[in-house]
């Protein structure tokens, strides 16, 4: 038997042991957290974004670039409390985007950052990197999170909701229940039922178990990702893709 | 320091031999995630211990057999790392026909001699690497590779000669 035939004697590396190593990786904190602070593992927001964009990723192959991971990586010394210049924000991340300063329904501009996304191949090559804008908007104690990607990590026409035609775009509404816990939880044989059957997507890096309701909207522009996401909000469907449109409306800057 | 983007594309590149070899050691899948998941972490939170980022492979699946060890202990079928070779208990659950006959015979080996066959041939690690990870001396290594190939040919049709780039089974 020729050294190459030997690895195909074990089975191809199963979803679920891929989706286990991508949402630990999405889990995992920045190093300069690690060095700087030494704290616990903690979930950051923009970790979030990357569970969400890895796990659907990961289920789907994007056949252009072939993308089947995903990582996403986050610096705290890009975080930003006063909305940058549109110039400062296109020279940073190195494109165009849209995004509005506040939204028609009391959502107002509250924080942002700038992060990395990197996609890579069943041959764990890299087949893209871009910027990552995160803009989180704050009604109250109400938050959504507008996410504009610099390149295209998934093919969304893969995904089994019907989107919502607008001006010439098709946005993707979802809804889904997370299941986090922390680093070191182990699945129960609930949970496993509860992972195959769709009830849950778990993630790990909280420090207690925590579930929550994320709705997200997203759509292809102008070769960039945008996506929309609220958590545990009140806000509706339709609210959502009102939103949505409002940024589709906005200006390119 | 290594980023967490550099260490995520490392893993990534890793995750199939890391399934493979979790997979020998431990036979059912939410094992192998769970020892995964575990190693992910602690890899990350011990970078610090990495010398050098071209030992990353084996330093990252050194991490991931510790965890099997850990996880076989609990579950009580763990055996003694000792010369004295065991047969494992027989209880291992087969796909049936799908199996290949050489995965089938690799999973019937004791703990011991299919971790070094996978290490081996699987993953094609060299002697002086898997002295590295399995810490032990490379006559040991050797040893049980040699006590692994006769124990394969037993277990595989005899009137099939199977030839490895490496030995002969």
């Amino acid at each position: 038997m020729e050294r190459s035939e030997w690895k195909n004697i074990f089975e191809k590396t199963p979803q679920s042991f891929h989706t286990r190593v991508q949402s630990t990786l999405a889990g995992l904190p920045e190093r300069e957290t690690i060095s700087m602070k030494k704290t616990k593992f903690t979930l950051k927001k923009a970790a979030v974004f990357a569970i969400v964009a890895v796990l659907a990723v990961g289920s789907s192959v994007f056949a252009a670039s072939k993308m089947t991971s995903v990582v996403s990586s986050s610096d705290n010394r890009n975080d930003f409390t006063t909305l940058p210049s549109a110039s400062e924000i296109r020279e940073k991340c190195g494109f165009t985007s849209k995004y509005v300063t506040a939204f028609s329904n009391g959502y107002t501009f509250a924080s942002g950052n700038i992060g990395n996304v990197a996609g890579y191949d069943d041959d764990k090559n890299k087949t893209g990197a871009a910027k990552n804008l995160y803009i989180t908007y704050k009604n109250q104690d109400s938050t959504v999170e507008l996410s504009i990607t610099g390149m295209v990590t998934e093919d969304l026409s893969d995904r089994k909701e019907t989107p919502v035609d607008y001006n010439n775009l098709q946005i993707y509404y979802q809804k889904q229940d997370y299941k986090f816990e922390p680093a070191d939880y182990k699945l129960t044989p609930t949970d496993q039922a509860d992972e195959k059957s769709g009830k849950y997507v778990f993630s790990y890096g909280s420090e207690k178990e925590e579930i929550d309701n994320f709705q997200s909207v997203t759509w292809i522009e102008n070769g960039k990702e945008y996506n929309l996401q609220a958590e545990n909000s009140a806000l509706q469907k339709q609210e959502l893709l009102q939103m949505a449109q409002e940024v589709v409306n906005a200006e390119e800057k | 320091m290594m980023t967490k983007e550099i260490f995520a594309s490392h893993v990534l590149f890793l995750e199939p031999a890391l399934y493979r070899i979790s997979k020998s050691m431990l036979y059912e899948d939410a094992d192998c995630e769970d020892a995964v998941q575990e190693a992910i972490l602690k890899g990350y939170e011990k970078l610090g211990t990495l010398k050098e980022e071209g030992y990353f492979n084996t330093w990252l699946i050194r991490i991931l057999m510790n965890e099997c060890y850990t996880i076989l202990r609990k579950k009580s079928r763990f055996l003694p790392f000792d010369d004295d070779v065991e047969e494992m208990e027989d209880d291992v659950e087969f796909q049936g026909d799908e199996k290949a006959e050489m995965y089938q015979a690799v999973m019937k080996l004791p703990l011991k001699m299919r971790i070094t066959i996978v290490l081996f041939y699987v993953e094609g690690y060299t002697i002086e690497e898997m002295v590295s990870m399995l810490g032990i001396p490379a006559g040991t290594v050797k040893s049980r590779l040699a006590r692994a190939r006769k124990t394969l040919r037993k277990e595989l049709d005899s009137t099939e000669r199977v030839e490895v780039k490496y030995g002969t089974v």
